[in-house]
């Protein structure tokens, strides 16, 4: 099988950088030391919290410790991968080795899918480079093999769907500040303004009368499901079909309003670490809704399809203009 | 090989082209003349498949370049007027690059690019940074990579301009093996003297239109050409050669120097006999006689206005 030229190239050009070996390395450090903080933290908060013994104690250490890093991770992901594909289209022309690129026989899908993998090869090192932290939480139990693949693929879809995104915008900015600046503006309104957006949405319903906005005869919460930490919770926590009404985690806030968002009332939801009980209204009863990781990798899965069509579009010639970086207007 | 019959371009307001029409014929070396802003890049574009028209017909190797690209991007290398190189890849690997992008099978890679590389003379800068390459250097590289897939048709927008006189000879001598070897090319220059010892074939482009087309030969014939005569004969028969002069109406710009008579003719050779012979006709022996044919520079002036040269 012929590896896709592009990605060729530029595994070549990148990977022999001293840079990626040192941000690589940083990376590691960084993400290292934020999991040893979170295991000296979930130790003290199962110490505190657990009378039950050590066996519930380690498991919940893990669970803590692995819902942590998984949120660490998307966090990661929306701010660094836009950063990385953005520049990758735009680089080319204002490289103006575009031009020559077009004329090869290579496809316009084939430059697109070329910049996105070789865009997405670097982000998956770091998000391989940081396996063995991120595998740490099994040792301690209260995480599944599961868990692990169904974070994995959530945190995989949104990478690829924000460098999707970034290289549309790549493919039709006039310079890399402005691709930058859209992906980043893209990725922010999913990762961060959505929860914005589900702020105006309680507000505004519940200034409308409504007690119930999110119950399960009332409306769809549409603000959560672009939202990929909502998905992320729901695709790894299940929090319907947990035994404990939350998990005493980071992951607390997505469970409650997953919950809320089919129709449990928030008053009798309480964490585990409290003494909560098994929420019998809930668990194992037919479900209002479809679950909310679905919905999001319906989306995500329409917006990276979009995103490569038009930036195919977008690279395609003949075309009626030559796209001119703002770099090379004038010359 | 290329066909463009009434094409027209436009960007916005203003008319890259406007009813171009071009005719480059199998196996010949054609130079595309003309000012600034003429239109030769976009025209070049045009049937580099990288853009599209808004009128008219164009055939690359009968083929539309806007409805079947792929075609003739098989047959097609493009070089444009700017280098366009990666960071960190050797000349080698730049090749290699562009090899697989051309869909040439990796077994038979390694010795293309060793034969083009012997060809343009880099073969010692192999693993050389391509960006520590020399400007003619680079331009070399960039002809072997236009050269990868071997195509019939070469466009090269503007190959020698930037590159110093050494390197515009090896060129020079790069492009007229290449037409040896019965390639096509389309090679566009403001270097005039460049492409009239290079090129068969001669456009010349004003505002977007082809103004005088053909062979060299061709181009001085059909145009009327003005021609710079200097004819000797003795002193006392200067004042009635003058007035004999001025009296016809293709002469102009009569003088006199040093017992010379200098004047500028305008018609063809023919033209240029029959001026002799009325001379002589009237008594007048005339012990010199030579005729300066006008050369590509006065050409193009006389062709585009405000030629830039």
């Amino acid at each position: 099988m012929n590896l896709n030229p592009v990605l060729s190239r530029e595994a070549k050009q990148r990977f022999r950088s001293k840079r990626v070996a040192l941000v690589t390395s940083l990376w590691v450090g960084i993400i290292g030391g934020i999991a040893y903080l979170l295991y000296i933290v979930g130790r003290e908060i199962s110490v505190n919290g657990f009378g039950v013994g050590r066996l519930a104690a380690t498991a919940f250490m893990g669970r803590f410790m692995f819902h942590s890093i998984t949120l660490l991770l998307l966090t990661a992901i929306i701010l660094v991968v836009p950063g990385i594909a953005a520049p990758s289209i735009i680089g080319e022309r204002e490289r103006q080795t575009f031009q020559i690129l077009q004329v090869t026989q290579m496809k316009p899908w084939q430059l697109v899918t070329g910049k996105l993998t070789a865009s997405m090869m670097f982000a998956v090192v770091l998000l391989f480079a940081v396996a063995p932290v991120a595998a740490i939480p099994l040792l301690f139990g209260g995480t599944s093999i599961t868990d692990v693949l169904a974070a994995l693929s959530m945190l995989f879809l949104t990478a690829v769907t924000l460098a999707s995104t970034a290289t549309w915008m790549s493919s039709r900015a006039a310079s890399t500040r402005g691709a930058v600046g859209t992906s980043y503006l893209i990725a922010f309104t999913l990762g961060f303004l959505s929860f914005v957006g589900l702020g105006a949405e309680m507000l505004v319903y519940s200034n409308l009368g409504n007690q119930d906005p999110f119950g399960r005869n009332g409306r769809e919460v549409l603000s959560m499901l672009p939202n990929p930490y909502f998905a992320l919770v729901d695709a790894v926590q299940h929090p319907l079909d947990q035994t404990a009404l939350t998990s005493d985690t980071p992951y607390i806030p997505f469970e409650y309003m997953l919950r809320m968002r089919q129709g449990v009332n928030p008053d009798f939801m309480e964490p585990a670490i409290l003494g909560g009980l098994p929420d019998n209204n809930a668990a194992g009863r037919d479900l209002p809704r479809p679950p909310l990781w679905l919905y999001n990798v319906v989306i995500y899965g329409a917006l990276t399809a979009f995103s490569l069509r038009r930036a195919s579009i977008n690279v395609r010639a003949p075309s009626a203009r030559i796209r001119k970086p703002k770099r090379l207007q004038g010359h | 090989m290329i066909e463009f019959e009434a094409v027209e371009k436009r960007f916005g307001q203003t008319k890259a082209l406007d009813g171009f029409d071009l005719t480059v014929p199998e196996g010949a070396v054609l130079g595309l003349i003309g000012p600034n802003g003429a239109g030769k890049t976009t025209s070049m574009q045009v049937m580099s498949t990288l853009l599209g028209r808004d009128g008219g017909r164009v055939r690359v190797a009968g083929v539309d370049p806007a409805d079947d690209a792929g075609s003739v991007r098989k047959i097609l290398g493009y070089m444009p007027d700017f280098f366009g190189f990666y960071e960190s890849l050797t000349a080698y690997e730049y090749l290699e690059f562009f090899a697989a992008s051309q869909k040439i099978a990796p077994f038979a890679r390694p010795g293309l690019i060793s034969d083009l590389l012997a060809l343009v003379d880099l073969t010692s800068k192999a693993t050389a940074d391509v960006n520590t390459l020399s400007r003619g250097m680079k331009q070399r590289l960039s002809l072997a990579r236009s050269l990868l897939h071997d195509p019939q048709l070469l466009i090269l927008d503007e190959p020698a301009s930037g590159l110093d006189p050494r390197a515009r000879v090896h060129l020079r001598e790069l492009i007229a093996e290449l037409s040896r070897m019965g390639k096509t090319v389309v090679i566009s220059s403001h270097i005039l003297t460049e492409l009239e010892g290079i090129c068969s074939h001669m456009a010349i482009v004003d505002r977007g239109k082809v103004v005088a087309q053909g062979i060299l030969d061709d181009i001085r014939r059909l145009l009327v050409v003005s021609r710079r005569v200097t004819a000797r004969m003795s002193d006392d028969a200067i004042d009635a050669v003058v007035d004999l002069l001025r009296g016809r109406q293709e002469v102009s710009e009569v003088a006199v120097e040093r017992g010379v008579v200098r004047f500028v003719l305008a018609g063809d050779r023919a033209e240029s006999a029959a001026t002799l012979r009325h001379i002589v006709e009237s008594g007048v022996d005339v012990s010199e006689w030579r005729v300066d044919d006008a050369g590509l520079e006065e050409l193009f002036m006389q062709l585009t206005e405000d030629g830039d040269l």
